[in-house]
């Protein structure tokens, strides 16, 4: 499994940063949210393989080392959430740069700051 | 010993204390506040004088710490170059004091700024001679170009004298860091932080030393004015006449040459660089100065060329006394030389000043000046006394100096016999020429029979240059020439009385090698010293009345600043900025991109090859493994796809299938609350999404740009993302350092917070023969041993996930509504200023909301990011509902 996330992990950031790298603005949001989605996999994957493991729920009598650790899901719980708002805002600037500049392509705004 | 640092400490604060009082009285209290502002340098000059008595010269004073890890500490160094500065200062400073009365006039607003101002530089300027500690040092030697440049740019309405009070705060300043640099690297290098100090810890020609002191010698030569830094001094004379007189002639600028004379007794035998920098750049500002100076017509521009000349001198001077001469040090006298100095080019700017107060200080203008009235008399005969001095002429004290000045070379010639020094030689004959030529020349002008026209004419222009000064009148007006005539005195009665010397500054002197007694001018030895000066008068004389260099000249240096200014402001500095802010999204996401990879080879060291296959890393059984390689394909196929889709719709869906699988490797990876979490939140994006993608347009599709280059940084950066999380799955989480009571270790923070999600387990042990903050393993039965106290009672909750969000780490979580929240914020005020004419207002405006009913209706129309538009709440035609409209515009596009 260790090897398996890895690769999603290497995917998703490979997706993502070639969307980041485009020059228009939805296909950039969109990476960043790949990117979000490659992050938590990769901490997730930090906490080594669950193959043979419980869910961090406990129930009387079971060894505790037979449980995942539950230190990484806490962390990507607050990163999934603080990612959805994070979501939210990068879309209403979406929005928002479309209604004043007319324009989402990266390198028209570009030149529009310029002035 | 801490006594005698208390009391230099409160003689180096005083004139500080002093201005500041003088801020709290009432602005009209002038004489009031010139009694004040005396009694700072009064003050000082008593302390001084109470120190030297009761405890002597050169008294070791304690070091009291101030802040000991900056190395800053109140170590004072009262030897006698520094008790001399401090006089000088102190001295000046009363007369300066009297003068700006006189200058200034009744102006009590300009008094009631500039006290503060002098005296700050006064204390600061004390500090700088009386400090041993490095640090210490540096906090005055700052402290002095701060004051330095709040006088020169005295005149704020004036935009030239600010740009040269810059430059000459840029020059000073920028030198100063050089000297920081250079003293923290000393204090490292050798672990010693006072000058003192440093003589002890034995130091040695090497590298270090070396680059130490170029960076020193840094600071001292901007400050110093040495070439080709001299242009900020002719700059700073924008400052009014008692700031010149004082911060630009007397003191600060030989702030420069006290730290070298302050480090020669420990450099300058160590270091062979020290002659061989110092001597030729001394040598060439003391001609250049002297040469640009005869070619001025400003009385201010004149005098401040010649200080240029003369700080080449000393440095000169300082340079000289490398070598040795009869087993000593070849360093006449230099105190001599300082106060030499001041005591000849004080007066002259006090003069200078006062002449451009009731006249002009154009000197073509002042022909005939003499005959005027009987002020101009008096000024008249004061200035030629104190340029007599500057001509450095028999019966000065000036003449001795000078002699003295032609001694150290001559010796250092007759020592080494290098053929080096016959252009110094030549150097110091011709300054001696120029400065005989300037008196001679002024001397001419201001004694000549004046003819009408110009008489006239100057006076038209001193009413028109002056007009803003209140002119004061009786014993207050004589204070314009009184305190310069008081000091050019000394010049002759040190001159003329050698006794007198002796007994007013000769015990100031440290070095008095070579003359046993003060030389007198009809003592001076007849040798070759005599000769070139006698040779530099002749020449001198002849060149004053000839018809040379009597057109003005331009020093060429003057551009350096404005070039320097002009390039990094407008030139590199732009360029640069617009090199790195390219405005382009792509350029620093790439960049951040490729600097990843950069790091990750960097910290690999470049060995792609050989990176080892990490152990731990196996796959399980294929049958336990389905779901992942479904998942794994799954999440890798919306990934690659995405970027191809071209559809909006069908873009927004690959994604969500993506994060819907993503929530299913949560799940996989036994983690409920994630899956169930990204799920929700999956389903709420994704018809966000959907609801955006509706308010914007279909744009066409349009040729995809840098594929390749794109695809060569997604591909590094997906390789190195895949390799650190491989990596990172293998690798031996560290043991935290607890253990339990039972034995064995708490083996990672997860463990520890399984341990204690339902009740707690672990306590913390207070017994006070263990360890603070171990963890013992609670006994059973809840029954706790005396030493044992409980930490806390447990998450009481068998999801561990969920105890620790909102127990164990509950302000995180706190911290996650707040970021929630604020987003919320953000959107709504983002979206809520809308209005039917489609234009948003731009949120950096500062527009007044009162003024909605002035806008003209034309504005309104204007385009969108331009319009103000402020909704009346609740009006009818504001909306907050951000889509309405919206769609309406996507249906139109």
């Amino acid at each position: 499994m260790n090897l398996l996330i890895s690769i999603m992990v290497g995917v998703l950031f490979g997706a993502s940063v070639f969307l980041m790298l485009g020059r228009e603005l939805k296909g950039v949001c969109m990476g960043v949210f790949l990117l979000g989605h490659g992050a938590n996999l990769a901490i997730l994957g930090a906490s080594g393989s669950p193959i043979g493991k419980l869910a961090p729920v406990l129930e009387h009598g079971v060894d505790l080392a037979r449980y995942t650790d539950p230190l990484p899901q806490a962390l990507i719980l607050t990163a999934i959430v603080i990612g959805f708002a994070v979501q939210a805002f990068l879309l209403t600037l979406l929005v928002i740069t479309w209604r004043r500049t007319q324009t989402l392509d990266l390198n028209k705004l570009a030149l529009e700051t310029e002035h | 010993m801490t006594q005698a640092t208390w009391i230099l400490m409160a003689a180096i604060v005083a004139p500080l204390f002093c201005g500041l009082l003088t801020l709290i009285i009432p602005r009209k209290a002038i004489t009031l506040r010139l009694i004040i502002a005396l009694a700072g340098p009064i003050t000082a000059l008593w302390l001084l004088g109470y120190f030297t008595r009761t405890y002597g010269i050169g008294f070791e004073t304690a070091d009291i710490a101030w802040m000991p890890t900056l190395q800053l500490n109140l170590a004072l160094n009262a030897d006698h170059l520094g008790m001399f500065f401090a006089y000088l200062v102190s001295g000046i400073g009363v007369c300066i004091v009297l003068y700006a009365r006189g200058y200034f006039g009744r102006d009590a607003d300009s008094l009631y700024r500039f006290y503060p101002c002098l005296m700050m530089f006064m204390t600061a300027m004390l500090g700088v001679a009386l400090s041993d500690n490095y640090m210490l040092l540096m906090l005055f030697w700052e402290m002095t170009s701060v004051s330095s440049f709040l006088l020169i740019g005295w005149n704020y309405n004036d935009s030239q004298a600010v740009r040269n009070a810059m430059q000459a705060f840029v020059v000073t300043a920028g030198g100063g860091l050089c000297m920081l640099a250079g003293l923290i690297f000393l204090g490292v290098h050798t672990g010693e932080w006072t000058i003192t100090g440093l003589d002890a810890a034995g130091v040695a020609n090497t590298t270090p030393v070396l680059v130490c002191f170029l960076l020193i010698f840094m600071g001292a030569a901007t400050k110093s004015a040495q070439m080709p830094f001299q242009f900020w001094l002719p700059g700073a004379m924008a400052a009014p006449t008692p700031v010149s007189a004082y911060l630009h002639s007397a003191t600060m600028v030989k702030a420069g040459v006290f730290i070298v004379g302050r480090f020669w007794p420990i450099l300058a035998a160590v270091l062979p660089i020290w002659p061989m920098l110092i001597i030729p750049l001394g040598a060439m500002t003391m001609v250049y100065g002297a040469f640009v100076a005869i070619q001025k017509t400003d009385l201010k521009q004149i005098f401040a060329y010649t200080t240029v000349s003369q700080l080449g001198l000393l440095m000169t001077m300082y340079g000289l006394s490398a070598f040795e001469y009869q087993g000593e040090p070849n360093l006449i006298w230099d105190v001599t030389q300082i106060l030499n100095h001041a005591l000849y080019k004080a007066p002259l700017f006090i003069l200078a000043g006062a002449i451009g107060h009731v006249a002009t200080r154009e000197l073509p203008d002042l022909k005939g000046f003499f005959y005027r009235d009987r002020t101009a008399k008096i000024l008249t005969i004061f200035l030629l006394l104190a340029g007599y001095g500057l001509a450095a002429g028999p019966f000065t004290l000036s003449f001795t100096a000078k002699e003295m000045f032609f001694y150290q070379i001559y010796h250092a010639y007759a020592e080494t016999h290098s053929l080096w020094f016959w252009p110094l030689i030549a150097a110091g004959i011709a300054t001696g020429m120029f400065n005989v030529a300037i008196f001679i020349r002024l001397a001419t002008t201001l004694l000549a029979k004046p003819d009408p026209q110009t008489d006239q004419a100057h006076d038209d222009h001193g009413h028109s240059s002056h007009g803003e000064h209140e002119h004061e009148t009786g014993i207050w007006a004589t204070l314009l020439w009184v305190p310069g005539a008081f000091i050019v005195s000394f010049q002759y009665i040190c001159g003329i009385i050698p006794h007198a010397y002796e007994t007013l500054f000769g015990w100031l002197e440290s070095s008095p090698y070579y003359f046993d007694h003060f030389p007198m001018t009809w003592h001076a030895h007849l040798g070759i010293p005599l000769y070139m000066s006698l040779i530099a008068m002749t020449l001198g004389i002849a060149l004053g009345f000839s018809g040379l260099l009597r057109k003005t000249f331009k020093d060429p240096c003057d551009g350096l600043y404005v070039q320097f200014y002009e390039t990094i402001t407008k030139d590199l500095g732009p360029t640069t900025f617009g090199w790195v802010q390219r405005g382009h999204a792509g350029f620093y996401i790439g960049s951040i991109m490729v600097a990843l990879v950069a790091l990750f080879l960097w910290s690999i060291g470049g060995d792609v090859l050989g990176l080892r296959w990490p152990d731990g890393v196996e796959l399980e059984p294929a049958k336990s493994l389905f779901p992942g390689y479904l998942l794994t394909a799954l999440v890798c196929f919306a990934a690659i796809l995405l970027p191809t889709v071209i559809d909006r719709a069908s873009r927004v869906l690959v994604l969500g299938s993506c994060g819907f699988a993503v929530s299913g490797v949560y799940y996989l990876y036994k983690a409920p609350d994630l899956a169930l979490t990204q799920l929700s939140i999956e389903i709420v994006s994704l018809i966000l999404f959907l609801l955006v993608l509706s308010l914007l347009p279909e744009q066409p599709f349009k040729r995809r740009a840098w594929v390749f280059p794109r695809m060569a940084i997604a591909v590094a950066v997906g390789a190195v993302m895949f390799w650190l999380t491989l990596t990172s799955t293998a690798v031996n989480r560290p043991t935290m350092p607890y253990r339990t009571a039972v034995g064995g270790n708490i083996e990672h923070l997860g463990h520890y917070f399984l341990r204690n999600a339902h009740h707690g387990m672990d306590t913390k042990h207070v017994n006070a023969d263990s360890l603070y903050g171990g963890v013992v393993e609670r006994p059973a039965h809840g029954e706790y041993a005396e030493n044992q106290v409980m930490l806390h009672p447990g998450g009481g909750g068998n999801n561990v996930v969920n105890v620790i969000l909102v127990d164990f780490r509950g302000f995180d979580t706190m911290g996650e509504i707040t970021v929630l929240g604020l987003a919320v914020l953000g959107v709504w005020t983002l979206l809520k200023r809308r209005k039917k004419t489609g234009g948003f207002s731009d949120p950096s405006s500062y527009h007044d909301h009162k003024d909605i009913k002035d806008v003209n209706p034309a504005d309104m129309e204007s385009p969108p990011y331009h319009s103000i538009n402020i909704p009346a709440p609740n009006g009818p035609d504001t909306e907050n509902n951000v889509f309405a409209n919206t769609t309406d515009r996507s249906l139109n596009s």
